[in-house]
């Protein structure tokens, strides 16, 4: 028999864009005897955190959190259907500490160790916590009305010394798309002697994600992140990617009841690939693993 | 005058730094981030975090709250103070320092009130509103002696009272000398992860990745020195022990190590005994070299002092 994959999984993503919850759903799925994709192989070790997750996801509850010092993290040993056995360890990273790399550009240590450890990215984004680009003259308040004194300034004249400082922070203006290009860097300087990883984009709440027709996950990335896909597309001597729609929940949990009507967490739960086909929603690991 | 910077943290998007008395440099605002974030279960008793910033020659000290108000579950409200590391030298401004800290009221915030500095001088300290009148639990304090400063204990000790803990600990601190007490990084927490490091002493309900989780581990023989170290603790704000005179005097001279007090009051209670071969053994196994403890061997064994020991005549 040959020696389990030693995967090392981080899920990268800033707050509330899913990272436990998608956990949580995938530990609920390794202990689903319906879920044929994947089945734990060696019982033992400590389960509780990643239980709390899949109870609350069960429940349909809004989970807990991360805190930033939480360490926790989901080791086990599971065997895919497609890809074999895995001795599987995922940290569960707090979006904070994507926050501390992005905005204050320092690499929180829990952080770093993950990411120096790891095999493959997960990187989450939400599609309801986006924060596109902005003209500058609009983010600085410049956007409003010259004042007629000045009739010759364009509405995006923005003063380089103006009278009263502007308040201005960073962080509250960064777009998304800048702030996973700047992560991408980094995880592209601290895997310099390992190319190309593997970083699977994962669009969590896919449920939330409408027009007619659907887009494809791929799709949604170019309309949405134009400059993240654009990034992932050149480098693809850094990094191998794929980009992955799931709703861990199944659904809105502003209609807890609805959502749980609709059965169990694996009745309910769903992914689609890049080319928007329905796929487990264990897909994304057994990507990270194993790669296509 | 000597004042306490004050932060507060609180969820806005993901825990964040709310508002402060000054700037914080990008890697001190890191720390504490990290410092002031914890799990904790809604209505979880308060947690308290002491955190040594040896870049800046700082000290923070933080009280962390549940923000069951959140929106967001799991978040939280913390407050830090930050004072100079030579503030902590004077008992009255400790004293201030640890009354400070105080939850946002839960019916709407002003962050206002945390924009200023705050005085260490001129007030009259205030009693810790995070932690409820009660008595000290000597036992426990007993553990967390062991594990600040025996050599080969483990830093994290479980307990299922957390507020006890929090009292224990801030006894144990309150003891230190003072540049021990600079150095001193410690906190409480409803669950830590076997092997985090980076505090000098951690006290938690449970411990994940541990045999026996949840359960307090079993406390070990307790070591000779320990007696002394507990009983002076205790003894914080009535008459200092003469192991504390000790301990203060040549406790500043040893490296700013927690475990250096297991060495000292190990030495104290040969001093104590009048055993000057013990005293003398013990001096060549953790003070080796003509220079460690120099003025430790002089003042102990310099000829004026002869008659401190009761020495056999062979010895003489």
């Amino acid at each position: 028999m040959s020696e389990p994959a030693r995967p090392r999984l981080v899920f990268l993503g800033l707050p509330r864009t899913g990272k436990s919850t998608f956990l949580g759903a995938f530990w609920a799925l390794v202990q689903s005897p319906v879920e044929p994709a994947v089945r734990e192989t060696r019982f033992g070790g400590d389960r509780s955190y990643v239980q709390k997750l899949a109870d609350q996801v069960a429940r349909g509850d809004a989970l807990d959190r991360t805190a930033l010092d939480a360490s926790e993290e989901l080791a086990v040993e599971v065997d895919f259907e497609v890809g074999g056995v895995a001795d599987l360890l995922i940290p569960d990273t707090s979006g904070e500490s994507l926050r501390v790399l992005a905005e204050q550009r320092i690499w929180y240590p829990n952080l770093l160790d993950a990411c120096t450890q790891a095999t493959a990215i997960l990187m989450f984004v939400h599609p309801d916590r986006l924060r596109v680009p902005q003209r500058i003259a609009v983010a600085s308040g410049g956007g409003e009305p010259a004042p007629a004194a000045e009739p010759e300034r364009s509405p995006e004249h923005v003063d380089f010394h103006p009278p009263e400082a502007v308040s201005f922070k960073a962080h509250e203006h960064t777009s998304t798309a800048a702030e996973l290009i700047d992560v991408f860097e980094n995880l592209s300087e601290l895997w310099s002697d390992r190319r190309p990883i593997r970083i699977g984009v994962v669009v969590s709440a896919w449920d939330r994600v409408g027009g007619e027709p659907k887009p494809t996950p791929y799709a949604w990335l170019g309309a949405r992140l134009p400059g993240t896909l654009a990034t992932l597309e050149s480098n693809r001597d850094v990094a191998d990617f794929e980009v992955f729609g799931v709703s861990a929940q199944g659904g809105s949990l502003e209609d807890r009841d609805q959502l749980l009507a609709k059965g169990e967490i694996c009745d309910r739960v769903f992914a689609e690939d890049r080319d928007g086909l329905r796929v487990s929603l264990v897909e994304p690991i057994r990507w990270a693993i194993w790669g296509s | 005058m000597r004042v306490a910077d004050q932060f507060l943290f609180g969820y806005d998007d993901g825990h964040r730094l709310l508002t402060g008395s000054r700037e914080l440099a990008p890697a001190t605002a890191v720390a504490l981030l990290a410092a002031t974030d914890a799990a904790m279960a809604d209505g979880a008793a308060p947690l308290v975090t002491g955190l040594a910033l040896a870049e800046s020659s700082e000290y923070a000290f933080c009280v962390t709250w549940s923000a069951a108000e959140s929106p967001r579950p799991g978040a939280v409200w913390a407050h830090a103070l930050i004072v100079a590391q030579a503030d902590l030298y004077d008992a009255h401004a400790l004293e201030v320092l640890i009354g400070l800290p105080r939850r946002p009221a839960a019916g709407g915030i002003y962050l206002g009130d945390y924009r200023a500095a705050l005085p260490l001088d001129a007030v009259t300290p205030a009693a810790p509103r995070y932690l409820p009148a009660g008595a000290l639990d000597l036992e426990l304090l007993e553990r967390l002696a062991l594990a600040a400063y025996d050599p080969g204990a483990d830093t994290i000790v479980t307990h299922d009272e957390i507020t006890d803990g929090a009292t224990a600990l801030l006894a144990l601190w309150r003891a230190q000398w003072p540049s021990l007490r600079t150095a001193f990084s410690f906190r409480t927490r409803h669950v830590v992860r076997q092997g985090a490091a980076g505090f000098d002493l951690t006290v938690t309900r449970k411990v994940r990745g541990q045999v026996g989780e949840g359960t307090p581990a079993t406390p070990r023989a307790p070591a000779p020195w320990l007696a002394g170290v507990v009983e002076d603790a205790a003894a914080v704000g009535a008459q200092p022990t003469p192991l504390r005179d000790f301990l203060w005097t040549f406790g500043p001279l040893e490296p700013r190590d927690p475990r250096r007090v297991a060495a000292l009051a190990t030495l104290w209670r040969s001093i104590v005994a009048r055993d000057a071969a013990g005293a003398r053994t013990q001096l060549e196994r953790e003070w080796p070299t003509p220079q460690s403890g120099a003025e430790l061997k002089a003042v102990l064994f310099a000829p004026e002092n002869d008659d401190w020991w009761v020495l056999s005549e062979p010895a003489r």
